[in-house]
């Protein structure tokens, strides 16, 4: 395969690194809103990856790390090629926030979109259509936004198959069955064929080094593990394998956590509280069941129906036979 | 002053705590926006102090420094009155940001306000004219929100003799004669003859316990140097005064801060750089003079003409020998 690729107006020969956009539309200044995209295009042929981040523009630390990737990963040091689109969703990027305030819909639940929808609906038409289905794999990084996340990969669990082995490959030893919701870019490649893996760390609404270097980490070991990098992967000697989804706040006022990331925590345990303006008790939080702290609210600030926590079951525990 | 204090709903008599509010507003569906108040009159005679927090609904340890310190502070080892206000700005708070949605007007510089006017601008009058004007001295908690600051203590040019004991008392080695703008609530105070400090530490939209306890111990120190508490106020033997003023970006893009808040830097010494969605650097941040970074945003995203930097510059270096 010497021939030109073209992802946009990205293009890369063999040992190439090419840079360019999709195209999306044109605000009323004229100006484009699009999605860049990275191409690293290794000497020898292999696997075609989209490593996405910034799905939601407000989890820094996939952006930073799906970025420093694209130009730290070297065309003669990888076989196949990797295509990064490090910012899919810029004008939340812009806002500082999970969503635009162009029309407020959260990307990874608009999936497969629609090429004459909102602006958010043709982000995700055009992310799908022209950069992952031209793809073999999708590793999408993601992160917390107003809380902090533990470092996981979610393997969605209807489609065991088709990702487990490329979650084991992240060296995680925290596997997430994924929540009950919809529309994520990461069901998207599922249901076109792809493996798909989405990869959480960091939030807080900065980007800590720390957190980079886990999206890094986990980067470099699945592209071991495909055969793009040379070396083995690394692998978590067990694997907890965990379901959860959201637990969101009945009351406004001020969060408190009591637990911290990645703890075990009991059936009603007191996970935070809520105070209001006079530091009185409004709210306690507890856990529904046993589980861990997946995610924790980092923003004091509560409003109504608010994110606060996940809380994942272990519903099962995964050996590695070759953990490194 | 055996009688009892009353601000807003809150009444307490020698000795006593009480929780009560001040009310600005109504909103639409009848609940209120109101300035909660914690009051807590000693045993003893002594200064009516008015600690604010939350003139910025996002800068969270002062809130939680003004809290905790309305709620644990022992009425029995008080001499004057403690009047804590940890939210003035509740509308801010409750959108986790600087400015609330009603309005976005920045209540900091919109003092004194008025009471016909607009939301914010009724917040600014009700909090000058029912509480602060009762009092005998102001402190006012900030921090930075989406950046971090070092700690610092405003002592307002101009007004120097009726501050300049209180910021030193606070124990922090950098003063700071504040920004060039005006419609502060500390300047509002000033003007009314109050002796008024500002308080600066933490940032990140996050709590963090550290930069609550910068706040606790400098305005126990304060507390100390009024009489209001036992003991004496601990100086830092050098402190050093400022002036400075604020950077805004030229390029949207992705901040990366690289000298951080505290750092002292050399003219033209790079503070943070701000790349394009490919990383390149298309910004370089440099300081402007030789001077110590006061405040730098953390959080990544940067829009053309945010406030990113306040760039301190050093006029003067004291030892407490030479206080005047």
């Amino acid at each position: 395969m010497t021939e030109l690729i073209q992802i946009g107006s990205a293009k890369a020969l063999p040992g190439q690194r090419g840079f360019g956009e999709i195209l999306i539309a044109h605000r009323s200044d004229g100006s484009s809103v699009y999605i860049p995209i990275i191409l690293i295009r290794g000497q020898a042929d292999g696997p075609v990856v989209c490593l996405s981040g910034g799905i939601h523009g407000n989890e820094y630390a996939s952006i930073e790390a799906a970025t420093r990737l694209a130009r730290e990963l070297e065309p003669d040091a990888l076989k196949g090629t990797l295509v990064v689109a490090p910012i899919v969703n810029q004008p939340s990027f812009d806002d500082a926030d999970f969503v635009s305030h162009f029309d407020h819909v959260n990307l990874n639940r608009a999936f497969p979109g629609s090429p004459t929808g909102r602006l958010t609906d043709r982000i995700a038409d055009a992310f799908l259509n022209q950069v992952v289905s031209r793809c073999d794999a999708l590793i999408d990084l993601h992160a917390a936004g107003f809380s902090r996340i533990a470092p996981l990969v979610i393997a969605q669990g209807d489609y065991l198959d088709q990702v487990k082995d490329l979650a084991l490959a992240t060296g995680f030893d925290l596997i997430w069955l994924g929540g009950p919701w919809k529309g994520a870019a990461r069901i998207a490649a599922l249901d076109a064929g792809l493996a798909a893996i989405t990869i959480e760390a960091g939030g807080g609404m900065i980007c800590d080094p720390d957190d980079v270097k886990e999206h890094t980490q986990a980067v470099r070991s699945v592209l071991r593990h495909l055969g793009m990098l040379e070396g083995s992967p690394r692998r978590a000697h067990a694997c907890r394998v965990v379901t959860g989804g959201t637990l969101h706040s009945a009351s406004g006022g001020f969060f408190r956590p009591l637990c911290r990331l990645g703890m075990d925590v009991v059936e009603d345990q007191v996970l935070a509280e809520i105070t209001d303006p006079h530091g009185k008790l409004l709210d306690e939080i507890r856990s529904p069941g046993p589980g861990i702290a997946l995610m924790i609210r980092e923003v004091p600030a509560v409003r109504p129906g608010d994110e606060l926590f996940i809380i994942g079951e272990v519903v099962e525990t995964w050996e590695s036979l070759n953990g490194s | 002053m055996t009688g009892s204090i009353q601000f807003g709903t809150a009444t307490a008599r020698s000795g006593e705590r009480s929780f009560g509010e001040v009310i600005v507003a109504k909103r639409s569906d009848g609940s209120t926006i109101s300035i909660p108040i914690i009051l807590v009159k000693g045993s003893q005679d002594g200064p009516v102090l008015c600690l604010n927090a939350g003139i910025h609904g996002d800068e969270y340890a002062g809130i939680e420094a003004a809290t905790r310190l309305g709620r644990e502070i022992d009425p029995s080892e008080l001499a004057g009155t403690l009047v804590s206000v940890p939210i003035v700005n509740h509308p801010s708070f409750d959108d986790a940001a600087r400015t609330g949605y009603i309005d976005h007007l920045n209540l900091n510089r919109i003092f004194p306000g008025a009471k016909n006017g607009r939301l914010t601008q009724q917040i600014a009058h009700t909090f000058l004219n029912e509480i602060v004007r009762k009092c005998d001295v102001m402190v006012d908690l900030h921090g930075s929100g989406r950046g971090r600051i070092t700690n610092v203590v405003i002592a307002q040019g101009g007004y120097e003799a009726l501050v300049w004991d209180l910021a030193l008392a606070t124990g922090f080695d950098l003063i700071w004669l504040g920004g060039p703008w005006g419609g502060t609530g500390r300047i509002a105070a000033l003007e009314m003859g109050i002796p008024a400090i500002t308080i600066e530490a933490g940032g990140e939209l996050a709590l963090r316990e550290a930069d609550v306890l910068t706040h606790l111990n400098a305005v126990k120190n304060v507390m100390r140097h009024l009489g209001m508490l036992d003991g004496e106020p601990q100086l830092a033997p050098e402190y050093r005064i400022m002036t400075g003023g604020s950077y805004y970006a030229r390029r949207g893009g992705f901040l990366h801060p690289i000298a951080w808040p505290g750092t002292e830097v050399t003219a033209d010494q790079i503070v943070a750089e701000i790349t394009d969605p490919y990383g390149n650097v298309i910004e370089e941040v440099r300081a402007a003079n030789d001077g110590i970074v006061c405040e730098l945003q953390m959080v990544p995203a940067v829009r053309p003409g945010d406030e990113i930097l306040i760039l301190g510059e050093i006029i003067e270096t004291r030892t407490i020998e030479t206080v005047p």
